[in-house]
């Protein structure tokens, strides 16, 4: 469903905030983190996103390349639909169709699986 | 000598010097730096450069001579703590020819002292392992919130998944080595008009297709301008 949206950019950031909330959730079942936001160690100064990929690396580490996928993907999709003057090249033209349709049904789906979520 | 420095030299023992954009030197560690040093340290690099412009040397009439005094000026507003020789102009000249090899080992051996191993350690094995990737242009390393950053700049104006599979088995291979540095990687296609915009203010350039960099201090400050600026050639 989401591949047949028009707004590609959308898609590919709504893929990585669905995927980011799977591993929210499977973390939520873990006594030691419950939520990367909540579970970050005392004198900690690097970023939140720095923790959470972290934690995903540590305990997840067979989503490792589909998570950074997606947030590097949805990074330049964020940028792309800004129309900042760095990059001047319309979603529509960086990401296909196919694209978008393996980041959900690839991608966020094995996510999904590996995180203990049936597809 | 430092480990990073062997491997850099190892790595490019037969066009060690032609392909070098930038020498960054301790030179703090090592002895005391004074503006008579400047001199020194040239005429290590390239005696029978020195030689040959002896009499002209501090007269700032040629271009190279220009740099150096550029150079001179750049050093001592760091207060010693960094130097900087850009190597590609001298390159190009006549001065080409010689074995300047030799001349860049003895100058790094007289100048280097000790340095941020491990942080130079990671930066040369993300350098090693995401060249080998054609699709690769340009490295910047940064500072973010405590984390080195790595911006690994390709050449691809659409998205290309098997490159993505790639740059992240690479990445994924680096953080199960460094767990302790926590490091962090963005990967961005050619889609920008501006490379200042995406390039944070301070960034090191530490690799670009075509040069070596090698890495032989941890002070990031003066860099910014003369690496930003060229690297957008």
């Amino acid at each position: 469903m989401l591949s047949e949206l028009g707004y590609k950019e959308w898609a590919v950031t709504v893929t990585f905030y669905s995927a980011l909330h799977y591993v929210e959730a499977a973390f939520s079942g873990i006594a030691t983190i419950e939520h990367s936001e909540t579970s970050i160690p005392v004198g900690w100064q690097r970023s939140t996103h720095a923790w959470r990929d972290d934690l995903i690396f540590h305990n997840f580490a067979g989503i490792h390349n589909e998570y950074r996928k997606l947030s590097n993907s949805s990074m330049i999709a964020r940028y792309l639909s800004s129309g900042g003057t760095a990059i001047g090249r319309p979603v529509e033209d960086f990401f296909s169709d196919d694209d978008v349709g393996k980041f959900i049904d690839r991608d966020l789906d094995k996510i999904k699986r590996e995180v203990g979520f049936a597809s | 000598m430092s480990r990073a420095i062997e491997l850099a030299i190892e790595e490019e023992r037969d066009n060690y010097v032609g392909m070098l954009s930038s020498i960054m030197l301790d030179a703090s560690s090592r002895r005391p730096f004074e503006y008579s040093s400047v001199g020194v340290l040239w005429q290590t690099l390239f005696p029978e450069a020195y030689e040959r412009d002896l009499s002209n040397y501090w007269q700032g009439c040629t271009v190279h001579q220009r740099q150096r005094h550029e150079w001179c000026d750049y050093v001592l507003k760091e207060k010693n703590d960094l130097v900087v020789v850009e190597m590609d102009d001298i390159i190009d000249t006549e001065y080409a020819n010689l074995s300047s090899r030799n001349y860049v080992e003895k100058a790094l051996y007289y100048f280097l002292g000790p340095v941020e191993e491990k942080e130079e350690e990671l930066e040369l094995e993300v350098v090693k392992r995401f060249k080998e990737l054609d699709e690769v242009e340009l490295i910047y390393a940064d500072i973010y919130m405590e984390s080195e950053r790595f911006k690994i700049f390709t050449s691809n104006t659409r998205y290309d998944d098997d490159l993505m599979d790639k740059l992240l088995g690479i990445e994924f291979e680096l953080r199960s080595i460094y767990r302790d540095s926590f490091p962090r990687f963005e990967y961005i296609p050619r889609i920008y008009d501006s490379i200042d915009e995406i390039v944070r203010r301070g960034s090191k350039l530490i690799y670009k297709r075509g040069y070596y960099v090698i890495l032989g201090g941890s002070s990031l400050a003066g860099r910014k301008e003369r690496e930003t600026s060229e690297a957008v050639a």
